[in-house]
């Protein structure tokens, strides 16, 4: 087990780059590869994302906090806010996007954040902890 | 958002500068792209060689300035790798994207599809 990399922001747009590149270089300080740290990068960006956006409504007064924590070969990482809760069902139901890639006016251009988190992270899971929201996240340091 | 654009015969190319195209970046990636389409650039390769990560409000942008550019018109991926090409193919956008590696693949398939 390692020592855990937390890292906190305020719930604003441009506060998620600077902690990505953080959880990305954690990422790679573990050993994960470029490919692997890019997307678990991604993943933890689209959960943040998801956490400004929808449990603090974009009004920029909440914080985030990513926890990243490394125990034999497999990586958590659990993303905390103390928003609104996600409503049930929404995890389970995020699903690829469906459209025809010919019909220009149907296809979608937002919505697929969770349907990102699920498929680059092998668990997922999300529940409410101590008054927070915890969107926890499993995958394994290597490919 | 830092852009360079060059065009090669008919075709433009808008090379993306910024490591990062996210909801921080979106807003004005969706400009700059809106202004490529208003110039009647309705097909062009755009250049994510540079870019480390996009996610998906970046996407979506790129989307919207697809639906603008009309039917007539293709909007080409060029250079994405690691987590942005990875992003463009969980999405299944890489269906209604063409991504090549290099802007002269893309743009040499941009001519062999319009005959040109």
């Amino acid at each position: 087990v390692t020592e855990p990399w937390s890292f906190t922001i305020a719930s604003e747009p441009a506060c998620v780059g600077p902690l990505g590149e953080g959880v990305r270089g954690a990422c790679l300080a573990l050993g994960m590869t470029g490919d692997g740290a890019g997307e678990v990068e991604l993943a933890v960006v689209e959960a943040v994302n998801n956490a400004i956006e929808h449990a603090y409504a974009g009004n920029g007064a909440g914080t985030v906090e990513v926890v990243l924590i490394c125990r034999q070969q497999r990586l958590t990482v659990e993303v905390r806010d103390t928003g609104r809760p996600m409503p049930a069902g929404v995890l389970a139901e995020a699903r690829a996007p469906d459209f025809d890639p010919t019909a220009l006016a149907t296809l979608p251009e937002g919505g697929m954040g969770l349907h990102i988190v699920k498929t680059l992270m092998e668990t997922v899971s999300y529940e409410r902890r101590d008054g927070c929201n915890v969107l926890h996240m499993e995958r394994p340091l290597g490919p | 958002m830092n852009t360079a654009q060059q065009s090669a015969s008919e075709v433009r190319i808008l090379k993306i500068h910024n490591k990062r195209i996210d909801a921080a970046a979106a807003g004005e990636f969706r400009q700059k792209l809106g202004e490529v389409v208003e110039k009647g650039n309705t097909r062009f390769v755009l250049d994510l060689s540079d870019v480390e990560l996009m996610d998906s409000t970046g996407l979506g942008a790129l989307v919207a300035a697809l639906k603008a550019s009309s039917d007539a018109g293709r909007v080409v991926i060029a250079g994405a790798q690691g987590a942005v090409a990875t992003l463009f193919k969980i999405t299944r956008m890489d269906q209604v994207f063409r991504l090549y590696p290099t802007t002269v693949e893309a743009a040499a398939a941009f001519k062999r599809a319009s005959g040109k």
